[in-house]
């Protein structure tokens, strides 16, 4: 009782009056269903450069494959649903990071892997062609994610990161999820090996570096604790 | 809140020294030493301060408030755990053959110390704090029904640390 009655004494303002320099108006954050949207139409613009410039002629008649179709749908949900979640997390009080959640999203992601990754098996022909074949499309992988994991790494940290890792970890997912589906639409190569090796290994490396961006950079609460 | 995003530094004020012995309330149950307790009030208070940007206007500010001190809450609690359960440990040992009620008394705060952060907070504010389902769920942001199962699980847990 006594210490309740300490604590109701307690003037909370001059607790934080030392630490607070000056008093700045600030914007608030755009609302994560806003952001999302603005990630969404980013990710638009590179599905229709991925395709334009991509070196698949049977567009149409690929998405009319229905594993293939399966696959790349999952991809792109498995990336909305990713994003979504790290720009909700990123806002106390928005939404919580469940259990739940997160074994939702890796069901999702070990599907459409499998559905994406029902292509025919080729011999290689020759490892000079496999490799620069492969080497055009890992690259391609990295630079249509690289724009959008910037963008949504950068809305993340603008708010208030509190997982860190696990937040690297959905960005990577929603960035190299949906440049594992674009490299898809524009990459005529229907090879199991390929797919495999330059389409969905740099897709993982670039999320597991991500997780290491998370972890290091997007730890809200390190901006925030006072120093001894 | 949205006159302190604004710049009103009155505003502001007046909310701190209005949520502050809420704040404080809710780390008290984590946290016993007085002046730990204080810095971590006030560490919440300055990440609500450093992150009033995040805060959505015309939403309850509770759920956001206490999301915020949960998670300072929670990392001062992680990094103090270790230190703690050897000074608990220490102190077990020294006073073996005392009182027995101060033994229970031990092993029930590491029992609940050993519970995930989410179980302990609903237990301790269903049955330690003595909240109502309903001020529980408004604080969490969760739902009844999640604090529900979260105490039965804690409960369920302490049963079997505490008889193993």
């Amino acid at each position: 009782m006594k210490e309740n009655t300490q604590i109701d004494q307690i003037r909370y303002d001059r607790m934080l009056a030392p630490l607070i320099a000056d008093f700045k108006p600030v914007k608030p954050i755009w609302t994560a269903k806003v952001r999302l949207s603005m990630w969404v139409l980013l990710q638009a613009g590179i599905m229709v450069v991925a395709v334009a410039g991509g070196r698949r002629m049977n567009v149409a008649a690929k998405l009319l494959d229905w594993e293939f179709l399966l696959g790349f749908s999952g991809l792109i949900i498995l990336g909305l649903a990713a994003a979504s979640t790290a720009l909700k997390a990123a806002v106390p009080g928005e939404s919580e990071f469940s259990n739940r959640k997160l074994f939702g999203l890796i069901a999702l992601g070990v599907v459409a892997q499998v559905l994406i990754l029902a292509e025919p098996v080729h011999a290689i022909g020759s490892i000079h062609q496999f490799v620069a074949t492969g080497s055009y499309c890992m690259v391609c992988t990295f630079l249509l994610a690289a724009g959008p994991w910037a963008g949504l790494f950068w809305a993340v940290r603008r708010a208030m990161p509190l997982m860190g890792g696990a937040e690297g970890a959905l960005i990577g997912t929603a960035a190299f999820a949906f440049s594992f589906a674009a490299t898809r639409l524009g990459c005529p190569i229907d090879d199991f090996s390929h797919v495999l090796i330059w389409h969905a290994f740099p897709a993982a490396i670039g999320a597991g570096v991500s997780i290491a961006a998370g972890a290091l950079w997007l730890d809200g609460l390190k901006r925030y604790r006072i120093s001894d | 809140m949205q006159l302190a995003q604004a710049g009103d530094r009155e505003a502001f004020n007046a909310l701190v020294n209005d949520i502050g012995p809420e704040i404080m309330r809710f780390l008290r149950r984590r946290i016993v030493d007085r002046s730990e307790l204080e810095d971590t009030c006030q560490e919440t208070l300055l990440a609500i301060y450093q992150s009033r940007h995040t805060y959505q206007p015309g939403r309850p500010v509770e759920p956001w408030v206490f999301a915020i001190a949960r998670y300072v809450g929670a990392r001062h609690f992680k990094t103090t755990r270790a230190r703690n359960q050897f000074q608990e440990l220490s102190v077990e040992t020294s006073q073996q053959g005392g009182s027995s009620n101060h033994g229970l008394e031990i092993e029930a705060r590491q029992a609940l110390g050993a519970l995930p952060d989410k179980q302990r907070e609903a237990f301790t504010m269903l049955n330690i704090e003595g909240l109502s389902l309903a001020e529980a769920s408004t604080r969490t942001g969760a739902s009844i029904g999640t604090i529900k199962v979260r105490a039965h699980r804690a409960y369920e847990r302490l049963k079997r640390l505490m008889l193993a």
